[in-house]
């Protein structure tokens, strides 16, 4: 397919606004007048909240009022798949940090001040930290119905029979990192109410239009009288598809006839919002002699802390991709998401894949291993292909890429692996280097849920055109991306085109931008959109040429009849006469990926329509002595479908590398000790190597142009990858993120340093 | 979380300085010295230092200077680790303090943070003091009594402790020029490569004379595993007088590694520390000898 636009590395929307410090995030917003919002929140890891005296605390100057769980009027209970957590404290509190009074104040001081003066006693209750304590009978009951949120089991096959056929079996346990997404942006908002009555929010989100529901639930009024503005985004990863500072903005609007606004400082952001949930896996693999794999057992518990959140999408998703992306004929999951008191996991990049990938991938190196296997011929003995069935029964049908990437990155295994070899000068004593490679798989879009994304294209009499998405984008390029898919289909530029997003009271619902979701669903539905645009205008144009529509040419701005180009007339010229003769064009698009749910027993379904798929390798540098690991060089091949803007598919790819360089090599959040990036270490420019990212293209059929998606796909393979390197560096395995400088120091013996 | 009111002064002398901490010292108030603000400021912020009064020392001149004066250079407090890097002074005479002042923080904070706050502020982690531990240099404390100078090993009594009374301003750092022989290595180790404070840190210089094959003097100090900074002198002993081989770096290496546990205890991260000292010695070691 020839295209103009899609495939182009088309200028990210708003860059340069951004590099030159121009943007707006929430935080810059001038609002005259604005009352400043502060939150109590639990010093104990699980209580009964006894008392609440405000009397000392609104005596302070400047203090407007204090809010409490009474002054809730809707419903105190919230949450994004399960409704577990409450606004403000109403009873119980289950994390240190879980919110109890809401303080409006004239400025910042007297908010601080009025915290202070806050009279509050708590009842404390026994707490439990670790997820297979809290399963125990006898365990602190944190919630009412148990401690065990939600089971995901997966059977296929029959396990048994598939390991007595197997020559190897290899059974392992992992243990995963909890994470902070450390976004750059922490969280903020601002609100007010409007003369007609309606509570406006400007919030910097992935999901307005879950907001919005959930926001009207809790104020009890109609989702109508509540309208989330997205502000720019300065970066999510997950951690801003649950509410933060939105309730406490809409409470204050709702009751206050004065603006509000909020924003965390990094310690609260810290404190308050979703980790990663850490994950200790079981894995047990089977395979013959040749390296094929014959069976998967698995037990998997994620720690989802205090509160629900998307404890049970990742306790799915670490299910459903718990095999890799590979062929297994029998397969038996069980995935559990369990309640602590420790701070509350949710959604981050991957949501439980790149946690799994690193069982599934040290699991194909050490049967690589221990049967004299390259690590790139036993991927491509059992990757996926098309006809390949999945651990949950689904057939796939077309853009299965995964062999692909595997032959695009053989050259960059080899080459790293001369590097090695060639390397001149010796390296310092203790100093070893290794070559790691890894795959993955993931499915886009929400698991065994309807995912609707809708959109509209608009053009008026003028010519003008409006792209109106519902779609965030938080900094992955989502507006240049479906931009690029408009633009394509209506033969014009995106500058073209004026956007209009995420903002409820003007988009319809794209659904969440999460599950690298947003370029083949949102895409897709501004796909259609765009197309019945296109064809009411095609339609005009026929008129006007009189010649059938499907002979008429709509490209480079202009509408012709095919093979007689001279005759052209400008699109706005036939905007203008369809408009006087139709009034406004509005094209509507929706896309739903098909999915079906997950069959509670077996698992057995269809929890997405497509997937991506990658591999990666990269070269690291081991210091036996101190302990240090450097990734020296990384290589990452990914199906995308079709690169919509490649220049955007490689920054995901970029940025995936330097994320998973922290989840492997240092980074680790302590519930009540890390609390801010003091002590939590990010990657600087100088920890993430040089990184060659490389698109293969399988088409979806159902995607835009063929699109799928990157953004988590980009992170999950870079954490094995680095464990496998430090395998062949070291011969020695690492099973516990993050591989920091004790666990390296101790993994090789004094004598062979 | 906002920062506390205080009062805020800024002299242009070192007179005005001292006498200004005189005062609040006799009055009882509370004064700090802000001088980059790179440890200052956050700990405004956490409420962990409430000062009444801040006297800001950036706008004296004379803090800022490097100076060659006759076998010493003199480094003002004001003078930053970015300009540690770049001066061509010190890179040629003290050559392991640029070295060391590289390792701090990120380019923002090189840009502010000082050598003198460095010093003061006395984090057991800083990475110019094992540098200037090992360069045996000297600091001017200047009081309402006038200046007194003392050794750098003097100036620490324990982590964030020092000697500095609350009416002095350490002015300058003295560093006497090494034997040319010398030959230095600066080595950090931290969790990533920027940004990061040190899990340890270590400098060493020593003259090693290849005809005697023998080490005629060595200075060895290691960061962020003593409560104060102190001279590796067992490590040093194990090697004086002693041939470049495995033996000798190996038993330098455990003398140090017993002279940190004498010194700190045992504490959770001795399991690592421990043996990595002892590993760290040697390397240095090498690699200063390599140096030709």
């Amino acid at each position: 397919m020839i295209t103009n636009v899609v495939g182009k590395r088309i200028q990210r929307i708003g860059i340069q606004q951004k590099v030159t410090g121009k943007t707006k995030f929430a935080a810059d917003l001038d609002i005259p007048g604005a009352l400043t919002l502060r939150v109590y929140r639990s010093p104990v890891a699980h209580g009964i909240v006894r008392k609440i005296d405000t009397k000392k605390a609104e005596a302070i100057e400047g203090v407007v009022r204090i809010f409490t769980a009474k002054d809730i009027p809707g419903k105190n209970l919230y949450g994004i798949i399960n409704r577990d957590q409450t606004v403000l404290a109403d009873s119980k509190v289950r994390f240190i940090g879980d919110p109890i009074a809401l303080i409006a104040a004239e400025n910042e001081k007297s908010a601080e001040q009025a915290l202070k003066a806050l009279e509050i006693e708590i009842e404390e209750l026994p707490a439990v930290f670790d997820p297979l304590e809290a399963l125990k009978p006898d365990a602190p009951r944190i919630h009412e119905k148990g401690n065990l949120l939600f089971t995901r089991k997966i059977k296929r096959g029959d396990v048994e029979k598939g390991f007595s056929a197997s020559d190897i079996i290899l059974e392992e346990t992992y243990e995963t990192n909890m994470l902070e997404h450390a976004y750059i942006e922490p969280e903020s908002g601002i609100a007010y109410r409007e003369k007609e009555g309606r509570i406006t929010i400007l919030v910097t989100t992935q999901n307005p239009h879950a907001d919005q529901a959930q926001l009207a639930a809790i104020l009890g009024i109609g989702p109508e009288n509540v309208r989330v503005i997205q502000t720019e985004t300065g970066g999510g990863f997950g951690g801003k598809l649950d509410m933060s500072v939105q309730p406490f903005l809409a409470l204050a609007a709702y009751y206050l006839d004065r603006p509000v606004r909020m924003t965390y400082s990094r310690e609260e952001s810290f404190q308050a919002t979703a980790k990663r949930h850490p994950l200790k896996i079981r894995m047990k693999t089977g395979a013959t002699r040749e390296g094929k794999l014959m069976a998967v057992n698995a037990e998997i518990i994620a720690d989802t802390g205090a509160y629900g959140s998307y404890g049970i999408a990742v306790a799915t998703r670490a299910a459903v991709h718990a095999t890799g992306p590979y062929e297994v004929p029998n397969v038996a999951i069980e995935s559990k998401a369990v309640y602590t008191n420790n701070n509350w996991s949710g959604a981050m990049r991957g949501f439980g894949v790149p946690q799994i990938a690193v069982a599934h991938e040290s699991q194909m190196d050490k049967l690589a291993d221990s049967l004299g296997l390259d690590p790139i011929s036993i991927r491509m003995a059992n990757a996926f292909k098309v006809g390949s069935v999945t651990p949950t029964g689904q057939t796939l049908r077309a853009s299965v890429g995964i062999r692909e990437t595997l032959k695009k990155i053989r050259p960059y295994y080899e080459k790293f692996s001369r590097e090695i070899q060639e390397t001149q000068h010796p390296l310092p004593q203790g100093v070893k280097l290794g070559v790691g490679v890894a795959s993955m798989w993931y499915g886009i879009g929400n698991t065994g849920h309807p995912n609707p994304s809708s959109a509209q294209v608009e053009i008026d009499e003028t010519g003008k055109i409006t792209l109106l998405t519902g779609a965030a984008d938080i900094g992955q390029g989502s507006d240049t991306v479906l931009l690029q898919i408009a633009a394509e289909v209506l033969g014009v530029g995106t500058e073209e085109i004026l956007l209009v997003r995420a903002d409820t009271g003007l988009t319809t619902d794209a659904g969440a931008t999460s599950a690298s979701r947003q370029t083949y669903i949102s895409g897709r539905a501004v796909y259609e959109a765009a197309t019945k645009a296109k064809e009411a205008l095609l339609k005009k144009a026929a008129e006007i040429f009189n010649a059938p529509s499907s002979l008429i040419v709509c490209d480079g701005g202009y509408f012709y009849p095919q093979y007689r180009e001279y005759q052209k007339i400008p699109f706005g010229e036939v905007a203008k006469r369809a408009v006087q003769a139709d009034g406004v064009i509005r094209g509507e698009g929706t896309f739903n990926p098909e999915t079906s749910s997950l069959d509670p027993e077996t698992g057995q379904g269809i929890p997405y329509t497509t997937y991506a798929f990658a591999t990666q390798v990269s070269l690291v540098r081991v210091d036996s002595v101190t302990g240090q690991v450097s990734v020296i060089r990384a290589a990452s091949a990914h199906d995308v479908g079709k690169a919509v803007n490649p220049s955007n598919v490689e920054g995901q790819i970029f940025s995936g590398v330097a994320m998973g360089i922290g989840m492997g090599l240092f980074e680790q959040f302590f519930p009540n000790k890390t609390k801010s990036f003091d002590t939590y270490l990010i990657p600087t420019a100088l920890d993430v190597p040089e990184v060659t990212p490389i698109i293969v293209e399988d088409p979806e059929p159902t995607g835009p142009f063929g699109a799928k998606g990157v953004g988590e796909p980009a992170l999950i393979p870079t954490a094995p990858a680095i464990l496998n390197a430090i395998h062949q560096a070291t011969g020695r395995w690492v099973n516990r993120l993050p591989a920091d400088l004790e666990t390296i120091r101790g993994l090789v013996p004094p004598e062979e340093k | 979380m906002s920062y506390p009111a205080f009062r805020y002064t800024a002299p242009r002398t070192t007179r005005e300085v001292v006498e200004t901490l005189r005062i609040a010292k006799e009055k009882g108030i509370r004064a700090n010295v802000l001088a980059g603000g790179t440890d200052l400021m956050p700990q405004l912020r956490e409420g962990t230092t409430t000062p009444e009064v801040v006297v800001d020392i950036s706008r004296i001149p004379v803090l800022k200077r490097i100076e060659r004066m006759g076998n010493e250079i003199r480094i003002g407090a004001m003078v930053t680790h970015a300009e540690l890097v770049t001066s061509e002074l010190v890179r040629e005479y003290a050559g392991v303090l640029s070295e060391a002042a590289k390792m701090v923080g990120s380019p923002q904070i090189r840009n502010l943070g000082t050598l003198g706050g460095n010093v003061v502020n006395a984090s057991p982690a800083a990475d110019t003091i094992p540098a200037l531990v090992i360069l045996e240099a000297k600091l001017v404390l200047k009081g309402p009594e006038g200046e007194r100078i003392l050794s750098v090993t003097d100036f620490f009594t324990a982590p964030y402790q020092t000697v500095i009374e609350a009416d002095e301003l350490l002015t300058d750092i003295v560093v006497p020029l090494p034997p040319p022989s010398g030959r230095a290595v600066f080595l950090k180790l931290a969790r990533r490569k920027a940004v990061a404070i040190a899990r340890m840190n270590l400098a060493c210089m020593l003259y090693y004379d290849r005809q005697k094959e023998t080490f005629e003097w060595v200075r060895l100090c290691v960061g962020s595993s003593t409560p104060r900074p102190v001279r590796m002198t067992e490590a040093e002993k194990a090697l004086i007088g002693k041939p470049f081989s495995t033996e000798v770096l190996q038993e330098a290496g455990r003398a140090a590694a017993e002279q940190m546990v004498q010194l700190s205890g045992l504490r959770s991260s001795t399991a690592y520390k421990k043996p990595v000292v002892g590993d760290l010695v040697m390397r240095a070691v090498r690699m200063a000898v390599e140096k030709g």
